[in-house]
C-alpha cells in the first residue's frame, strides 16, 4: 500500500490525464523479423527511419524495409539531413544513408567506448557527432575537429546536440548546455548557476527564432531565447513529477516531450495549464519521437512498434473519472463551450485544450426511464435539455431552472430535437412540431402528414424545415399549412430525414437513411453521394465543417465540399475507423472545431487537419536494375541492356498508410495510368528510348488529384544502332559495294583484254604461217621437188598440208601438253629443213616430265621461226636451235648471229608470248640476249590434273 | 522555527568550507546480493575520501579486502581471491563531480545526482548515482544505495554458484565528512 500513495498522489495532480491526442499503434514487420524502434528521424521526402539494436530500417508505415544489408549493427542515433539520414552504428561507424545507398562519414575506434549519442549536419556539409564520453566531434570534408573538457566543453558526456538558425551548434551535457560556434569555439555556458533547473541536459530542441528548449533529468522542460535569458517551467503548474525528458520537440501550438517513465506528454501552448499523457497507448518509456511534415508526432519506446499522435485530433476519454463513453447528445454554445448529456445529467467543457476547472456538470430532475437526446446551449451557460418522454427542460447557472410538458402545452414529451432561435425554441417531438417563446407560449406548427420528426431547423424567414419520419422534408411556418420540398427522390417515395444543418452560407442540409447527403434549394432538394459506403451507414448528424459539410454515420465521418463536389473520408484521415455514437451527437464549435461524441469518448477534430491530409504527396524511395541499385538521378543515361527496373515509392507516413493506393505511369511506355496498392512496380524489356516515371497517391473517394512526383530516365540503344554507328554502317556498305564493282570491272577489263591478246596472238601465228616468205619459200622448195622428186613432193605438201590443220586444231586451245606443241614444231621443222637442208639443226632435249607439262600452242613455233628469220644460217656454221627443259621451264636457245639486212623485227612475237603468259602464271618469260647466245625461257604449266 | 537556533550551531564547518577539503571521518559501506538461494552481505568501515564543496568534486575510496561479515569465511575467501581478486586490484573508486550546486553552508538535506567513474575490478564505468546529502551539525552526511552489476565489472560468476551469487549487487554507503583542517 505504501508504495501506491506516489500514483494515488500523482492521479489526484493529474485530473485532466484522460485527454491526448488521438494516437495509433503501428505494428513494425519486416519479413519475419520485428524490428524494434528505439531512434527515429524523418527525412525531407517525409520517409520515417528508425533504428535500434535490430538495425536501420525506414517505413512509410505500411511497408517497413531494412536500410542495410544484414548483419546490422545497431543503431545508437539517427538525423536527417536533406538527401537521407545520418545514422551512427554501435560499431563506432557514423553513415550517410541516402535511397539504396550509404557511405561512411566516419570510423572512430573511440566511438565504441563512448557510444554517440547524437548526431546533426550543419547545411553547410559539416557532420557534427556528440559521444557519451568523447565529448564533441565534427568533420567538414577532410578537416576534423573535437571538443572536450580539456578544450573547456562543459563535459565529456554529451546528451544531445541542435543548431540554432544562425549557424551556432547547441550542446547538452551532464553539465548543462554549451553553446558553439560553428567552428567548434565555445561560446557560452548555461548551467543551474544561469537559472537551468538542472545541470543534467538530456534533450534539445532549437526552433526557428532561435529558442533553445532543453529537457533535464529532474528539472522538466526550460527554454532560453535568442537573447539569452533563461525561462522556467513551460506549464503553469511548475513543479515537474514526470522524471528525464528523454527527447522534445516544441512548436508554435505544442510541447512534446519524451519521458522515461511516463510515457508521451504535451502542453498546449496556448493555454500551457498542465502536461498531458497519453493513456490509451501508455508506454511508460518514450525513447524517442519526431514531427511529420503534416504536423503529427511519431514517437517509439524501444519496442516492435510505432505511434502516430495528431494534435489536430483530441481524445477525452475520460474526465475526473467520469468515462465520457456514453454520451447520449451534444451540444456547442457561442461562448466556446461544449454540453453533453449522459445519463441524467449535463456537462460542460472548456473549449481550451484541457481546463479541468471549467468542467462542470449539473444534474437534471428527470423522470425515471426516460433519457436526454438533445440539447441547445447559450453563451450564458444556459443550457435547454430535449427528453425522451419528459419535456424540455432548461438548466440555467443562475437558478433560472424550469420544466415543460405537455401540460403546459408541448405537443409531445417525447422530444427528438430543440434548437434555438432568437428567444425562440423549435421543437421536433414524436407528436409534431411546436414553438415556444417567453412572450408567445407555445404554438403549434401543422406538418402535413407528418406525426415523428426527427429535426427542426429554423430559417430567417421565420419558417423553418422539418426532417420527418416518411414524409421527407417540409417547410413549415407557425398558422399556415407545411409544404412537402421535391427532390429527386419523390419518385421513389417519401423518405425518412434524421438530421439537419445550416452552413454559414445559408445552405441547409438534410441526411436520411440511405438519402446520401441533400441540399435544399427553394423547394427542392438534390442528393449526392447516396452509393458512398459512409453514406449508407445509419446517420448520427450533419454539421457544417470548413467550407462543406460533415457526415456522422455509424460507418464513418466525411467531409463534403460543395464547391469541389469532392468527399474526403475524414475518419481515414485522422485514423478514426470503425467510430460509433448516437443520434445528434456532432456540432461545431466556435473556433469552427468538429465535437464528436463517440463510443471512444469525446473527440475534438480542427479543421487543420483538412488541409494536411490533402498535402500528401508521394516520393520516390530508390529504383534497382534486376537486384542492383541504381542511383537516384533526374534524367539518368541507362544501357540498352539495362530494361528490368524496379522502383519503389512512398508517401509520407499518415494516420491510414494501409487505406493508401497508389497511381503511377511510365510517360513514354504507354502512359496508362494504374493503381496499386504495392509499393513497388516492375518494367521489363523496354526498349531504348525516353521515359518518365510518375506516381502520386490515388484520390480517395473523388476527391483531388495529387501532384505527380516523378524522375526522367534514357534508356540508350546498343552503340551499334546509335546515329554515328548508322552512319558507319552506311559507310562501310557504300565502300564495300563500290570494291566489288571495281573488282567486277577489272576482271571484265582483263578478260577482254587476254580475249584481244589471244586472237592478236593467233593472228600474229597465223600471220607467220601465212608469211609470203614462208609459203614463198615452201612453194619454191615444192616446185623443186616436183621436177627432181615427185614422190617426195606428195610428201612435202602432205606435211604442208599436216602443218596447216594442226595450226588450225591447237588454233582455238588455251594450252597444249609440251609433247603436242613439240610435234607441231617437229613438223614445222621439218618444212624449213626442206628449204635450209643442213644450214639448220633442232635440238630437243626435253624429258618425259616435262612433256607433259603444258605450254601455249605455237609458242616453239614462233620462237624457231624468229631465230631462223633474224640469224644467219651457213653450211659451214649451221644454225642449231636447241629446246631443253628445266624443272619449271622450257628454254629456246639459238646462238647469236644477227643478220644484217633482210628482216626486220616487228617485235610482235615476242610481245604477244608475253602477254599471253602474263595471263597464265606470274613466272616471267624471260629473254636473254648476249654472250653470243639467244635465249628464250618459257614457263612450264602444270599438267592438267 | 524550533529548528532556527541549530542554524547557527555548525559554526565549525561553515568556517571550514572557506577553507576548502571535507574529508571522511566515519564511514559505513556495505554491499548485499540476494540471490535465490543464498543472501550474502558484507560491510566495512574503512572507507576513505574526500569532497571540494566549492568545485563540487569528490573521490571515495574503497579498500576492498576490507569487507567483512560474509556466511562464512570461506567465503570472504572466494570473494577475495575468485570475484572481486582483491590482490590485484585491491581498491574499489568512485571519484567525479557532483551534477547539482552544493550548498553546505545550511542545515538541511538535499538530494544530488553524484557523476563520475567508478572503478571496481580494474573496470571503470561512468555512473551517475544519488545521493542524499544531510548537512548537520556534525559534519556533512552522504548516504546512497545503488545497484553495481557484476557484468559491467567484468566479475563473472561460475554456472554452478549462479543462483547462489546475484547479478547485480545492491551497495549501501554511508559517508560522514567533515572539514579536513578541523579534523584531529
Amino acid at each position: 500500500m505504501r508504495r501506491l500513495w506516489p500514483v494515488l498522489a500523482f492521479l489526484w495532480a493529474c485530473p485532466g490525464w484522460g485527454q491526448y491526442p488521438f494516437t495509433r499503434s503501428f505494428e513494425l514487420q519486416e519479413g519475419m523479423r520485428r524490428p524494434r524502434a528505439e531512434v527515429l528521424a524523418v527525412a525531407p521526402d517525409g520517409l520515417l527511419w528508425l533504428g535500434g539494436p535490430d538495425g536501420l530500417f525506414r517505413t512509410d508505415g505500411e511497408l517497413t524495409q531494412a536500410a542495410l544489408p544484414d548483419p546490422m549493427p545497431p543503431v545508437t542515433a539517427l538525423s536527417s539531413d536533406e538527401h537521407g539520414v545520418l545514422a551512427a552504428l554501435g560499431n563506432g561507424v557514423v553513415l550517410h544513408v541516402h535511397g539504396f545507398f550509404h557511405d561512411t562519414v566516419v570510423v572512430r575506434p573511440d566511438f565504441l567506448r563512448s557510444p554517440v549519442t547524437s548526431l546533426l549536419r550543419h547545411p553547410d556539409g559539416t557532420v557534427w557527432v556528440g559521444t557519451y564520453g568523447a565529448g564533441v566531434h565534427w568533420m567538414r570534408g577532410s578537416t576534423r575537429g573535437w571538443s572536450t573538457t580539456a578544450k573547456g566543453l562543459s563535459d565529456d558526456h554529451v546528451n544531445a546536440l541542435g543548431r540554432l538558425p544562425d549557424g551556432r551548434v547547441v550542446v547538452a551535457t551532464d553539465a548543462g548546455v554549451d553553446v558553439l560556434d560553428p567552428d567548434g569555439g565555445i561560446r557560452t555556458h548555461y548551467s543551474q548557476a544561469e537559472g537551468l533547473p538542472d545541470n543534467l541536459v538530456l534533450s534539445l530542441h532549437c526552433d526557428e527564432q532561435g529558442t533553445i528548449w532543453g529537457g533535464t533529468d529532474r528539472g522538466g522542460v526550460f527554454s532560453i531565447d535568442a537573447q539569452g535569458d533563461v525561462g522556467g517551467p513551460l506549464a503553469r503548474d511548475t513543479s515537474w513529477a514526470f522524471g528525464p525528458v528523454i527527447r522534445l520537440w516544441v512548436d508554435q501550438a505544442f510541447a512534446w516531450v519524451a519521458t522515461d517513465r511516463h510515457g508521451l506528454l504535451t502542453l498546449d501552448l496556448k493555454d500551457r495549464s498542465e502536461w498531458y499523457r497519453s493513456m490509451e497507448h501508455a508506454e511508460g518509456r518514450v525513447t524517442d519521437l519526431v514531427r511529420c511534415n503534416d504536423g503529427a508526432i511519431w514517437w517509439c519506446s524501444g519496442k516492435e512498434r510505432l505511434h502516430r499522435s495528431d494534435p489536430d485530433v483530441l481524445v477525452v476519454g475520460d474526465h475526473e473519472q467520469v468515462d465520457l463513453k456514453g454520451i447520449s447528445a451534444l451540444a456547442t454554445s457561442s461562448d466556446g463551450r461544449v454540453h453533453f448529456a449522459m445519463g441524467d445529467r449535463v456537462y460542460t467543457h472548456a473549449i481550451a485544450f484541457a481546463d479541468s476547472a471549467a468542467f462542470t456538470s449539473r444534474r437534471t430532475a428527470l423522470k425515471p426511464s426516460t433519457a436526454v437526446v438533445t440539447l441547445s446551449a447559450e453563451a450564458k451557460g444556459e443550457v435547454w435539455v430535449g427528453t425522451m418522454g419528459d419535456g424540455v427542460h432548461r438548466l440555467s447557472p443562475t437558478g433560472g431552472d424550469f420544466h415543460l410538458t405537455e401540460r403546459d402545452g408541448l405537443v409531445n414529451d417525447h422530444v427528438l430535437r430543440i434548437r434555438r432561435a432568437g428567444d425562440a425554441l423549435w421543437m421536433a417531438t414524436l407528436g409534431g412540431a411546436g414553438r415556444w417563446s417567453p412572450s408567445e407560449g407555445f404554438t403549434r406548427i401543422p406538418v402535413p402528414g407528418g406525426g415523428f420528426l426527427y429535426d427542426i431547423l429554423p430559417l430567417d424567414d421565420g419558417g423553418a424545415i422539418v426532417a420527418s419520419d416518411g414524409a421527407g422534408l417540409l417547410r413549415v411556418r407557425p398558422g399556415t399549412t407545411g409544404t412537402p420540398l421535391v427532390g429527386q427522390d419523390a419518385g421513389a417515395g417519401p423518405r425518412s430525414y434524421y438530421s439537419l444543418c445550416q452552413g454559414d452560407d445559408g445552405t441547409v442540409w438534410a441526411l436520411g437513411p440511405g438519402t446520401g447527403l441533400c441540399q435544399v434549394t427553394g423547394e427542392r432538394v438534390r442528393c449526392v453521394g447516396s452509393d458512398h459506403p459512409v453514406l449508407r451507414g445509419e446517420p448520427l448528424g450533419v454539421a457544417p465543417f470548413r467550407s462543406g459539410v460533415a457526415v456522422f454515420t455509424d460507418q464513418g465521418l466525411l467531409l463534403y465540399e460543395p464547391a469541389s463536389g469532392h468527399f474526403l473520408d475524414l475518419g481515414a484521415s485522422c485514423g478514426l475507423q470503425g467510430v460509433d455514437g448516437e443520434l445528434n451527437t456532432m456540432a461545431r464549435d466556435a473556433q469552427g472545431a468538429l465535437w464528436l461524441a463517440t463510443d471512444r469518448g469525446l473527440i475534438r477534430i480542427r479543421p487543420e487537419l483538412v488541409e494536411r491530409s490533402r498535402a500528401a504527396k508521394a516520393g520516390i524511395l530508390g529504383w534497382t536494375w534486376g537486384l542492383e541499385p541504381l542511383p537516384l538521378v533526374d534524367g539518368m543515361r541507362l544501357a540498352h541492356d539495362q530494361d528490368l527496373l524496379t522502383i519503389q515509392f512512398f508517401v509520407p507516413p499518415g494516420a491510414d498508410p494501409q487505406a493508401v493506393r497508389f497511381e503511377h505511369r511510365l510517360v513514354g511506355y504507354d502512359n496508362a495510368v494504374r493503381t496499386t496498392r504495392e509499393r513497388q512496380v516492375t518494367y521489363a524489356r523496354l526498349i531504348p528510348g525516353r521515359y518518365r516515371f510518375e506516381v502520386r497517391p490515388a484520390a480517395t473517394d473523388g476527391g483531388a488529384a495529387h501532384p505527380w512526383t516523378g524522375f526522367s530516365f534514357t534508356i540508350q540503344r546498343p552503340w551499334w544502332r546509335r546515329p554515328w554507328a548508322l552512319v558507319l554502317w552506311l559507310a562501310v556498305l557504300t565502300a564495300l559495294l563500290f570494291a566489288f564493282i571495281r573488282l567486277r570491272e577489272e576482271r571484265i577489263r582483263l578478260r577482254d583484254r587476254l580475249e584481244k591478246d589471244r586472237v592478236r596472238f593467233q593472228l600474229e601465228a597465223l600471220r607467220s604461217q601465212v608469211n609470203p616468205h614462208f609459203l614463198f619459200n615452201s612453194f619454191n622448195t615444192l616446185i623443186e621437188l616436183i621436177e627432181e622428186e615427185p614422190r617426195k613432193a606428195v610428201g612435202h605438201v602432205e606435211q604442208l598440208s599436216t602443218f596447216f590443220r594442226n595450226i588450225l586444231q591447237v588454233r582455238e586451245r588455251e594450252l597444249i601438253p609440251v609433247e603436242e606443241e613439240l610435234r607441231l614444231l617437229a613438223t614445222y621443222f621439218d618444212l624449213e629443213k626442206h628449204r635450209f637442208g643442213a644450214r639448220i639443226a633442232l635440238l630437243v632435249n626435253v624429258d618425259e616430265q616435262a612433256r607433259r607439262h603444258r605450254v601455249v600452242p605455237l609458242t616453239l613455233q614462233l620462237l624457231v621461226e624468229n631465230a631462223l628469220k633474224h640469224n644467219v644460217a651457213t653450211a659451214a656454221e649451221p644454225l642449231t636451235v636447241s629446246v631443253e627443259a628445266t624443272v619449271r621451264e622450257l628454254v629456246v636457245r639459238n646462238p647469236l648471229r644477227p643478220r644484217d639486212v633482210g628482216h626486220r623485227s616487228t617485235g610482235y612475237g615476242l610481245e604477244s608470248i608475253r602477254q599471253r603468259y602474263t595471263a597464265l602464271t606470274d613466272r616471267p618469260v624471260q629473254v636473254l640476249a648476249g654472250a653470243g647466245v639467244f635465249e628464250v625461257r618459257i614457263p612450264l604449266i602444270d599438267p592438267e590434273p | 522555527m524550533l529548528l532556527a537556533p541549530l542554524v547557527l550551531l555548525p559554526l565549525p564547518i561553515l568556517r571550514a568550507q572557506d577553507g576548502g577539503l571535507l574529508q571522511v571521518v566515519r564511514s559505513q559501506v556495505s554491499f548485499v546480493s540476494d540471490a535465490p538461494l543464498e543472501q550474502i552481505q558484507a560491510s566495512l568501515r574503512t572507507a576513505k575520501g574526500v569532497m571540494d564543496p566549492d568545485a563540487r568534486t569528490f573521490a571515495i575510496q574503497v579498500p576492498v579486502s576490507d569487507f567483512d561479515g560474509f556466511n562464512s569465511p570461506l567465503q570472504r575467501e572466494h570473494f577475495n581471491e575468485n570475484y572481486l581478486e582483491s590482490a590485484v586490484h585491491p581498491k574499489a573508486v568512485f571519484k567525479g563531480r557532483v551534477i547539482e550546486s552544493l550548498d553546505l553552508r545550511s542545515i538541511g538535506t538535499s538530494v544530488v545526482r553524484a557523476k563520475g567513474t567508478f572503478s571496481l575490478h580494474g573496470v571503470e564505468r561512468e555512473r551517475i548515482i544519488e545521493c542524499r546529502i544531510a548537512v548537520g551539525p556534525d559534519g556533512v552526511r552522504v548516504t546512497s544505495t545503488f545497484p553495481v552489476l557484476l557484468e559491467d565489472h567484468a566479475i563473472r560468476v561460475p554456472r554452478v554458484v549462479q543462483r547462489k551469487v546475484a547479478p547485480e549487487a545492491t551497495v549501501t554507503v554511508d559517508l560522514l565528512f567533515r572539514p579536513k583542517s578541523a579534523g584531529p
